[in-house]
């Protein structure tokens, strides 16, 4: 009974009290605003971006279906579908592949599917819907450009579809299509009707093309379960519940999961939202403080008079929580909008363009508030704890006067303006150091993300992909595997002759490419052999050394190269004309399965010999593992590694049993003065052949740009908005304190201490905080800025590090300035009363 | 059984011989329940210190204070505040009224932090006695200093407190009010049977007790320790 009756008294005084103060009410709800903002939108964008690494995987992979079954009967179908597991299923059935001549290189398959199939592979029907009769078909935009045909339903087409056994040519009417997505898995793909299935292939029995490696008629049925955990074990209880036995296979795209297994990637998460919620804290902390510190005859008097050290920390609590549930709806909404549309920039930081998908999980609003609300209880409990610690007698005291240890003052000119404002400055050691740290913080904090981001050079990325102004890449190349046929090399030697020909390009540098499995010497098991002793065995390596071969690609390089080499050596020398003989090999190092692990199998002097060259060749020099890097198809095989020579070596005689090497590149140099009619012409030279890729320094630029542009927009405001919070905090400590020292103030205005003369020693302690600031600032400060942001953007491919001065020098200032216009503003508004009125107050 | 009880109270405030300040120097005093008292010093001489030993609202160096057979310092800080809340009511000089709540609020303050139920009748009888009755929703800011300590001293009774303490309580006002508040005050010690210590530096202000003690540096120089006779009924 007397718990619940006293809560209301408390509550009442709580409320009562947050009316009277809606300055610091307001001051309190921004703080909150900002920090759930700044935590939300972080959940958001990384929920977001989990997503779209989601979903992009999954259209790799061509479904978002969890599991499979493979090669199951109708029957088994039918049993298999009743198990309560499995939620929703669908079914493919493999028809054949499409032999037409334009799909030579690009397999395209034949399947039936269902609603179920086409739903969760991605596969959005325009115009139309799936094949019925036993002529109609379902192709995708790409397949019908590389007919010729129009997007339009009804437009007929010939197929010819290879069911293994034979090769059924006919013609079929298109009932409906969709959109290919740039991922090929996708595109590849053509749906024909169960009646034509019917029709031509029912007869085929699945057990014996199973057998013969055909899969004609053989189905595959596709699950999802109610969520993605432990698909492997899903899938084989619904086996040995249904007693079927047949192979299932796993969406990797949910095994692989993307953002939570590299625990490293979580780190610069972390960091930020510790730094979002340390600000926070601070923020709020100091404004409570600062509250209690100011009202302590009243909580002096409540004390007086019975309250509890319990019941004033509760009085502190509701108002903090109040103002929390006031601020949270506001920050958890903007700061989702806020995620949400930061999210498409994100995801061009990735290697590879992704799609924006988005996450509306409830995770984000629940975790942001849970964060937003520790942030609030923390800051606010430590004022409680004072507040309930205040003598009672604080109520009676008649002025504020703090006890010093300090017994004497000998000094006889402490009445000097700038030496009472510089005694003045020290009066609460904590209050100081408090804002010190808030305030340098921020500071740092904003030089650091300025540094970095001025640091981004765009030179540095342009030579990652370009050491011309143009290049020209046959991209199919890097992907293809296994032979190709006929002649798809489009880069051959008459179309580099046709580049050169074109008015303006000073040369024209090619990169030839060779897959070369390579046997291994003795040189290589030196290396290889004890690692594959160590524990756990390794299984790539272990079958590689079975294999008894490594995985090398071979460059030829053309002379226009060799000015790049020097600087990505790192034993030996490089020396142009001798390699231009042909006869050495550079040699790149090899990555090891170990993440950031490189190791050289040979060195310079070393004799390497190549069979599928034909020829032995010196090692010249041992270069970087990424060295010429925008030579190279830019992947790397583990435990292989990159080889170079001259251009010749490759195109040259080479051994009747080895494939010719593939053009990879053409990099062009251009005259300055004929760059935009030279690239123009290049580039439609180029869009003959659709699997040539051009790119320019200004295509590469734009990229940049878009890159840059994304980087400066989240630095700039994550660093504005800490510098925010840090500005906020010192006003917040100014003004109170100005209002806190009133009485003060108008005692030394009652004797005879001049308006101008109280001015003048306020801005003295404005200035003398700014050079306090200043000298943490530029020498810890600095020390911090330096070595963070520079073992940040020294190690990314875009920036070269340069430190920043600017914000150091610009503290000084914009310090300065605010310190002068807030303190005299703060005390203008204070002596607008009269002095008797203020003398009076302070009773 | 005396209400209030003093033994060899002592505040020192500092470690070093040399600085000590004896602001109470060994006092001993006994209060019978019913009696108003007032301790008379000039400023400095610890009569501020003493009342709020009383009170409990601050330690001593060395010494015993028994309210009502509670001895206040074995207490915990908790333990004193309940304690005072329930039996002791506080009339200061100034700032007495919690400036967020009305003049109803700030008298049942006490009470309701309690969490105890609030005896109307008796409530209406100091509201009326003490003339607050056309104030009680009023805010302290509204009123003037008389009307201040009136709802001050109606607090301080709204609990039936073992003792009041008042500070100085008519020590902002003009003498007219004064007059009025000292003899409101009186009345309500014989109305209410209530004990009230009343410290003041003003000897006329002081006469209106039924006993007078003076201190000088930390020290009772005159007046009787205990009640000497009965009060006049």
């Amino acid at each position: 009974m007397i718990a619940n009756n006293n809560r209301k008294i408390v509550t009442r005084l709580s409320l009562r009290s947050l009316r009277v103060s809606p300055l610091r009410n307001l001051a309190v709800i921004s703080a909150v605003v900002l920090t759930t903002l700044l935590i939300t939108s972080i959940f958001t964008m990384s929920l977001n971006l989990n997503k779209s690494m989601e979903l992009t995987m999954m259209k790799s992979v061509g479904t978002d279906f969890h599991g499979s079954f493979k090669r199951v009967s109708p029957e088994q179908i039918e049993i298999l579908q009743q198990h309560p597991s499995v939620k929703e299923y669908g079914v493919m059935l493999h028809a054949g592949l499409l032999r037409n001549e334009v799909f030579r290189d690009s397999p395209v398959e034949v399947k039936r599917i269902d609603e179920a199939s086409a739903r969760h592979s991605f596969i959005h029907l325009i115009e139309g819907g799936l094949p019925e009769a036993g002529n109609e078909v379902v192709l995708s935009t790409w397949v019908l450009d590389k007919f010729g045909i129009q997007h339009a339903l009804g437009e007929r087409v010939q197929l010819d579809i290879d069911i293994t056994e034979r090769v059924l040519k006919q013609e079929f009417v298109v009932s409906g299509y969709y959109e290919a997505d740039k991922n090929l898995a996708i595109a590849g793909l053509a749906f024909v009707s169960d009646a034509w299935v019917q029709q031509n292939i029912s007869g085929i029995d699945p057990a014996e093309s199973e057998a013969s490696g055909s899969y004609v008629n053989t189905q595959e049925m596709s699950v999802m379960f109610k969520n993605a955990v432990d698909i492997e074990k899903k899938l084989d209880k619904v086996l040995a519940d249904t007693g079927v036995n047949r192979p299932t296979g796993v969406n990797w795209a949910y095994t692989t999961s993307s953002l939570s297994d590299n625990l490293i990637e979580f780190v610069p998460y972390v960091a930020v939202i510790f730094i979002i919620m340390l600000s926070g804290y601070l923020l709020i902390y100091n404004i409570f403080y600062i509250s209690v510190v100011r009202d302590v005859k009243f909580y002096g008097l409540l004390k007086a008079i019975g309250t509890t050290p319990r019941q004033l920390k509760r009085m502190i609590r509701i108002q903090s929580q109040i103002l929390y549930l006031i601020g949270l709806p506001f920050g958890l909404a903007a700061g989702y909008v806020i995620g949400r549309l930061l999210t498409p920039m994100m995801n061009t930081f990735s290697s590879e363009p992704m799609e924006a998908a988005y996450s509306a999980s409830p995770w984000i609003f629940i975790g942001a508030a849970l964060f937003a609300y520790l942030t609030v209880w923390l800051a606010a409990g430590k004022p409680g704890r004072m507040a309930a610690r205040i003598a009672p007698v604080e109520a009676v005291r008649y002025t504020g006067v703090q006890t010093t240890r300090r017994r004497n003052k000998r000094s006889k000119r402490g009445g000097r303006l700038h030496v009472m404002a510089f005694t003045n400055l020290f009066r609460s050691k904590k209050k100081l150091s408090l804002m010190l740290t808030s305030l340098s913080l921020s500071i740092v904090l904003f030089s650091i993300i300025f540094t970095v981001i001025g640091s981004l050079d765009v030179n540095k990325y342009l030579s990652t992909f370009l050491s011309g102004d143009m290049v020209i890449r046959n991209e199919k190349i890097e992907t293809h595997e296994g032979e190709r046929p006929g002649d798809p090399y489009k880069l051959s030697e008459a179309f580099s002759s046709d580049l050169e020909r074109i008015d303006g390009v000073k040369s024209v540098e090619k990169v030839y490419y060779y897959y070369d499995i390579h046997d291994m010497d003795e040189k290589i098991r030196a290396v290889l052999q004890p690692l594959s002793e160590t524990e756990p065995p390794q299984p790539y390596l272990t079958s590689l050394l079975e294999r008894n071969s490594v995985y090398l690609q071979l460059y030829g390089i053309d002379p226009g190269w060799y000015d790049l080499v020097q600087k990505d050596v790192i034993e030996g020398h490089f020396d142009p004309q001798k390699f231009a003989s042909g006869d050495y090999v550079l040699v790149a190092q090899s990555l090891m399965w170990e993440e950031d692990t490189y190791t050289s199998y040979y060195h310079p002097g070393d004799i390497m010999e190549f069979k599928n060259l034909g020829k032995s060749y010196e090692v010249m020099a041992v270069m970087n593992y990424d060295a010429l890097y925008a030579a190279t198809t830019q992947s790397f095989s583990t435990y292989g590694f990159n080889a170079f020579f001259p251009s010749s070596e490759l195109t040259g005689e080479l051994p009747a049993e080895t494939n010719p090497p593939w053009p990879l590149s053409a990099t062009l140099h251009i005259d300055p003065d004929k760059l935009d009619s030279a690239t123009q012409a290049a580039k439609s030279l180029a869009a003959s052949s659709d699997e040539l890729v051009v790119k320019s320094r200004e295509d590469y630029r734009e990229e940049l740009d878009g890159f840059i542009g994304v980087f400066q927009i989240i630095g700039y405001g994550l660093s504005f908005v800490i510098a925010l919070i840090g500005v906020l905090n010192y006003i917040n400590t100014v003004v109170t304190g100005v209002i806190m020292r009133r009485n003060e103030f108008a005692l030394l205005e009652s004797i005879g201490m001049t308006k101008r003369q109280l001015k003048k020693m306020l801005v003295y302690e404005g200035i003398y905080n700014v050079l306090l600031t200043t000298a943490i600032t530029s020498t810890l400060g600095v020390f911090l800025t330096y070595s963070i942001a520079k073992s940040i953007a020294g190690n990314t491919a875009f920036t070269v590090f340069r430190m920043s001065w600017l914000p150091f020098v610009l503290v000084v200032p914009v310090l300065a300035i605010i310190a002068y216009t807030v303190t005299l503003s703060s005390y203008r508004m204070l002596s607008k009363a009269t002095l008797i009125e203020r003398l009076r107050q302070g009773e | 059984m005396p209400i209030l009880n003093i033994v060899n109270l002592k505040k020192y405030y500092g470690k070093d011989p040399q600085t000590t300040v004896k602001a109470l120097d060994d006092i001993s005093l006994t209060v019978e329940k019913g009696e108003f008292v007032a301790i008379v010093g000039t400023s400095g001489s610890g009569k501020s210190t003493l009342l709020h030993m009383l009170g409990g609202l601050d330690r001593p160096t060395e010494g015993k204070v028994t309210v009502d057979g509670n001895e206040l310092f074995a207490m915990s800080d908790e333990k004193l505040t309940i304690f005072r809340r329930r039996s002791v009511g506080f009339v200061f000089q100034s700032y007495n009224l919690v400036p967020i709540l009305s003049v109803l609020e700030n008298i049942t303050l006490p009470i309701e932090l309690d969490g105890g139920r609030i005896d109307r009748t008796y409530l209406d009888e100091v509201i009326q006695a003490l003339g607050l009755q056309s104030k009680i929703h009023s805010l302290p800011g509204s009123l003037s200093g008389g009307q201040q300590q009136r709802v001050a001293i109606a607090r301080a009774l709204a609990t039936k407190p073992s003792i009041i303490l008042a500070d100085e309580p008519t020590g902002n006002l003009d003498s007219k009010t004064s007059q009025e508040v000292l003899i409101l005050l009186k009345q309500m010690s014989e109305k209410f049977n209530q004990t009230i210590v009343m410290i003041t530096h003003n000897e006329s202000i002081a006469q209106m007790a039924d006993r007078i003690i003076r201190i000088e540096d930390g020290r009772i120089v005159s007046g009787n320790a205990t009640p000497s006779g009965a009060r006049i009924l």
